[in-house]
């Protein structure tokens, strides 16, 4: 009983990374309607901005929270507006391929520039917050991570639906012909959202910077959960992705610890095609039909 | 004040409107007539921005709009109520009637009570989702939705398409009313007696092309407007 | 007649000639470069297995690693714990492959876009992991030893031979996947590719197909494992793993998506460029994703594309004679040729059963009743026409007729057969045929061919096996072609039949649809807004052609359309439908001089 609260301690952790990690996914898909397969691969970028920010330029944490983000945002919004638009008048297969490369093509661009191929970055806070019952620590840094990822992706539904940045998104989301009879540019709303999805990935680099290591993996490792929890939580339901992150990293937790470490990695597969054949829609459908 | 001059539109293959010009003033309103196919929707849709020209030209207020897309077209003043409605669904009334505000610049948007005040009905629905709406509550949002940009053009897309009657004449009444304040209509229509109630003059088109322009009067019970429409 | 059938054997043979000539021609180097190009052989099979998949199906396959993977421990393992003979072996780990290619094809029939890519990579993955975990059989991720092959008694052992042997096995490979990429098989996956409809109401089965795809592709990949492993001598997890599979996809994206050429020349070069950057090892990677992105920018028809760009201003001036025969042709074409009567004649049916019967038939979707108890009859041999404002509930009627719509209530009967429930691929068979609204040609196929898949007999295996004949220009395609080229014939497009059909004018496309629809010689046709968007001549022409069809063949016809004026001179019957209800039916001069119909038009004055 200990034992699995103190697994789930750690689920919640990489859940919470898993939910902000798909956040970002999601908004690109609910506002511009592409799967981003590239997503892990800026979710790397804003982990090893965290890397450069601490250890070369030695800037404090709150800069790494702050301005990787909106660095890695800015380079997302850049790959929309000028790989991605030209594509998307021909036709979704190649803008889909030319994610998938260009993630590749940035995982490789990082492992040239960084050849060593493991870093780290410190932990954010040190010690234990509390001690729960049956002696398991909860470490600042678990509670940081857990409650600071899925704030900043609970705070991504909030944008999205309350404030004006957000409403532009939605309705192009909604319905893109209407959007812009209500005065919203196509281009200037995509980019945006592309800028939105890529702070939410970058936040997600920084968040995953201590507790995953720093390496051109990451890309690989959280591309597939952001995909998955999207499945789950259903692809355009920002709230559902919070719930798709978290149930998959508990049942990767508990498929490694009871199961083998071989079953982990096989969890979010068997998951996502289980999902895929019962209930494509995911758990929550939030109901936008798509009016051509 | 529109001046449209030789507009073309093209899709691949189809040439849906073939140099079509025509000219409106502040405060008028014509209606474009024809059959479906005749090449209405393309051409306002195409004068608004949503869709793109293939030749000519179209001016506003002096200024040409011709390149621009539909979400800067709607910022100069023109707005389009389109066929489809292209609502959000998932948005309700009062969230609808704030997102066109997006379209409002250097402009005081109109405030929503106004447009509650001209649909009633829509304000007893306004937390619903547009989704549920009923078909002519719909058509009222979308037209809501259009005037909250304060245009001094408005563009209806066969506004009485899948409406009963009594909708039909009270979103009318509505329409008139606003256009006291000066509001220039145009109106595309199959229905001659929906054209002759909004505007003063038509003009009919057929295959991509008008080939018939006049008062609407003249229009209703004409040999020629028979002809033109069946050809 | 027996040169051309030698001029499409060469351009069969050549891409597997290619290949061979690659192979041997490496054994003049040394021997780590002997060794490069014995990977590069592979990698080109590679290319071409992924030419139906990717290039002509659009399927973002992720899956490559795993089914090499397949193939390469599948015949290894037989090899090395049965003391199963080579060729046996790779014939299982084909077998393996082509398994594996169905079962992943299966699930595959339910997704599209990237849902489908994302049931490919769960496959990669769980593949690579069942490998891993395996260990017993597959020595896990350390590897297992692969011994050089045995074949009749001879051990391939030295690079030469090692590099003659990859080249035979890929050469044959590539010969077969160039039959079927050119053959009938290919055709379909592109007419798939262009429009769903449009193939669909021509006898084809898209998720047969698509199964098919993976299945031969998947075949042919895990040969290339097959014969790569004992090249490699060892193989782990990792040879196979998702890297592999977003190389293996580049390849026919960078070389060309819709040849084998192109997949050749992709795998061939992408292939070589790490060792051709040698110096700039590192660099590879990301040169090669770079380009792979630059391509899909810049030539979206990968490299084959430029080529035949380049080629084709060299041999401008050598078209510009041709054009001009053609022309003169065309200009005879303008009138087009009386129909003729073959010896098969359409088995006349018995003049009291009605072509048509639409019985009692309703459809809502949703809360919108399209249509209300629709009743229509149209008697064989005659033309009936169908109008209505927008949301009248024609195109739904029409969708009904023609099987990809399921009324909720009433029958439709056609030539007296209950036809509801019966698939719209299915209703070619029946004797009915359509064109449509926004026109579903196949764009990157020749009229000819268009025509051809027109024919019917589209079945999956049908067209797999039949692609030998259809790309060696055999009997059974002769027997084809010239069904298609009478069809051709009768609306005008004869002398064109070689053309690409996506470069014709709409109304030169509209025809196309007519001869398409036609070729089989259905018993009705039913027509979707066939004048839309063309001009007057084309709509007399079209018109004309109605008629001679009608009265030569006793062709019976309903169409829907909006142009009244073309409707009235080609109809004889004439219904309108207004709010999904059937308001007039008779005459079409009577029917639209009546008030009640020109009020739903104009409206009540």
């Amino acid at each position: 009983m200990v034992e699995i609260l103190d697994l789930l301690l750690g689920a919640l952790k990489i859940g919470a990374i898993y939910a902000l990690a798909a956040s970002g996914f999601v908004v690109i898909h609910k506002a511009t309607k592409t799967v981003n397969f590239a997503h892990g691969a800026f979710i790397m970028l804003g982990a090893y901005g965290a890397w450069a920010t601490l250890t070369l330029l030695k800037w404090p944490y709150w800069v790494a929270y702050t301005a990787v983000p909106i660095v890695v945002g800015a380079l997302a919004a850049l790959v929309e507006f000028v790989i991605l638009r030209p594509l998307r008048r021909a036709d979704l297969f190649s803008v889909l391929i030319a994610t998938v490369f260009l993630g590749v093509a940035m995982m490789e661009l990082i492992r040239i520039v960084y050849e060593v191929e493991l870093l780290s970055v410190p932990s954010v806070f040190s010690g234990v917050l509390a001690e729960l019952p049956g002696e398991i620590f909860l470490t600042k840094e678990t509670a940081w991570i857990g409650a600071g990822a899925i704030a900043c992706a609970v705070a991504a539904t909030l944008v999205f639906e309350r404030l004006t940045l957000g409403r532009g998104m939605k309705a192009m989301a909604s319905n893109y012909r209407g959007a812009q009879l209500c005065g919203y540019s196509v281009p200037v709303t995509y980019a945006l959202a592309w800028f939105f999805g890529g702070v939410l990935a970058g936040l997600a680099g920084v968040f995953a910077a201590p507790p995953m290591g720093i390496n051109p993996e990451l890309a690989t490792a959280l591309i597939v959960p952001a995909f998955v929890a999207a499945v789950i939580g259903g692809f355009d339901s920002l709230k559902g992705v919070i719930v798709g992150g978290i149930i998959l990293a508990i049942i990767e937790t508990l498929a490694a610890a009871y199961i083998s470490s071989a079953a982990k990695s096989a969890a979010s597969f068997v998951l996502v095609f289980l999902f895929l054949l019962i209930r494509p829609e995911g758990l929550f459908t939030e109901g936008t039909r798509r009016h051509a | 004040m529109l001046k449209v001059d030789e507009l073309s539109v093209q899709y691949g293959q189809v040439v849906a409107v073939r140099k079509l010009s025509f000219e409106l003033g502040t405060g008028e309103a014509v209606a474009i007539l024809g059959t479906n196919g005749a090449g209405k929707t393309s051409a306002v849709e195409s004068i608004v921005g949503l869709l793109h020209k293939s030749g000519g030209s179209v001016i506003y207020g002096g200024t040409d709009i011709t390149g621009q897309p539909a979400s800067t077209i709607v910022r100069h003043g023109i707005a389009l109520v389109p066929q489809l409605r292209e609502l959000f669904f998932d948005f309700t009334v009062d969230e609808t009637l704030l997102a066109a505000r997006a379209a409002c610049r250097g402009r005081t948007p109109v405030e929503s009570d106004e447009i509650y005040a001209l649909f009633p009905r829509l304000a007893e629905r306004r937390r619903s989702q547009a989704g549920n709406l009923s078909g002519g509550e719909q058509q009222m949002l979308a037209i809501g939705r259009a005037l909250v940009t304060r245009p001094s053009l408005l563009v209806l897309d066969e506004l009485s398409a899948g409406l009963a009657q009594g909708i039909v004449t009270s979103v009318i009444a509505s329409l008139k009313k606003i256009r006291v304040s000066g509001l220039s209509l145009v109106v595309v229509e199959q229905n001659l007696e929906i054209a002759a109630a909004l505007a003063e003059r038509c003009i009919v088109m057929s295959v991509g092309e008008a080939v018939w322009r006049g008062p609407v009067h003249e229009a209703i019970g004409s040999e020629t407007i028979r002809d033109a429409f069946f050809h | 007649m027996p040169e051309s059938r030698l001029r499409h054997g060469r351009a069969v043979a050549a891409p597997a000639a290619a290949v061979l000539g690659v192979a041997i021609a490496g054994i003049a180097l040394d021997s780590y470069l002997q060794y490069v190009v014995g990977l590069c052989v592979v990698a080109i099979l590679v290319g071409a297995a992924l030419v139906p998949l990717v290039g002509l199906a659009r399927i973002v396959m992720l899956a490559t690693g795993a089914m090499m993977g397949i193939g390469a421990y599948a015949s290894s393992l037989l090899i090395t714990k049965l003391g199963v003979p080579f060729l046996a072996a790779l014939a299982v780990g084909a077998i393996a492959g082509a398994v594996a290619g169905f079962l992943l094809g299966l699930p595959a029939i339910r997704f599209r876009s990237h849902h489908l890519a994302m049931v490919t990579l769960v496959f990669q993955a769980l593949g690579i992991i069942v490998i891993r975990e395996w260990k017993t059989m597959t020595g896990g991720a350390e590897g297992m030893r692969v011994p050089p092959v045995v074949m009749l008694g001879y051990t391939f052992r030295s690079d030469e031979s090692n590099l003659v042997l990859l080249g035979i096995f890929a050469a044959a490979s590539v010969l077969v996947i160039t039959i079927l990429v050119r053959g009938s098989f290919g055709k379909v996956l592109r007419a798939i590719t262009a429009t769903e409809v449009g193939s669909t109401a021509f006898g084809v089965h898209l998720g047969a197909y698509k199964v098919a795809a993976f299945t031969v592709s998947c075949t042919f990949l895990a040969i290339a494992g097959a014969i790569l492993a004992p090249r490699i001598r060892i193989i782990d997890p990792d040879s196979f793993g998702i890297m592999q599979s977003i190389n293996a996809l580049a390849y026919p994206i960078v070389g060309g998506m819709t040849s084998v050429w192109g997949g050749l020349l992709g795998g061939g070069l992408l292939r070589a460029l790490p060792e051709a950057l040698r110096a700039f090892k590192d660099y590879a990677e990301l040169i090669y994703t770079a380009l792979a992105v630059l391509i899909i920018l810049v030539l979206p028809g990968g490299l084959v594309s430029g080529i035949e760009r380049i080629a084709g201003r060299v041999g401008a001036f050598r078209e510009a004679s041709l054009q001009e025969e053609s022309a003169a042709l065309s200009a005879h074409d303008r009138e087009p040729t009386v129909i003729r009567h073959d010896a098969a004649q359409p088995v006349a049916a018995k003049p009291s059963v009605p072509a048509l019967e639409v019985l009692g038939v309703s459809r809502s979707f949703g809360s919108l009743a399209a249509i209300v108890d629709v009743a229509l009859t149209v008697p064989a041999g005659s033309i009936h026409g169908l109008i209505g404002p927008n949301g009248a509930g024609k195109t739904t009627l029409f969708n009904i007729i023609s099987g990809f719509t399921e009324p909720d209530r009433g029958e439709v009967r056609l030539f007296g057969a209950e036809s509801v429930g019966i698939a719209a691929r299915s209703r070619l068979r029946m004797g009915v045929a359509r064109t449509f609204q926004h026109v579903a040609i196949y764009g990157d196929l020749s009229l000819l061919d268009n025509v051809m898949i027109g024919l019917g007999e589209n079945g999956v295996l049908q067209t797999i096996v039949g692609s030998a004949d259809d790309a060696l220009r055999g009997p059974r395609y002769r027997r084809r072609e010239d069904l298609a080229k009478a069809a051709l014939d009768i609306v005008g497009l004869h002398a064109r039949r070689a053309e690409r059909a996506g470069s014709l004018a709409l109304g030169d496309q509209r025809r196309l649809e007519v001869a398409r629809a036609i070729a089989s010689r259905p018993r009705l046709l039913l027509l979707d807004e066939p004048a839309s968007g063309v001009a007057i001549e084309e709509e007399r022409r079209l018109k004309d052609l109605l008629h001679r069809l009608n009265a030569e063949w006793s062709l019976t016809m309903l169409l829907i359309e909006h142009n009244i004026r073309f409707v009235v001179d080609c109809c004889v019957n004439l219904s309108v439908m207004h709010q999904g209800v059937l308001v007039a039916e008779g005459r079409p001069d009577e029917v639209i001089a009546r008030t009640d119909v020109q009020q739903i038009y104009f409206g009540k004055v």
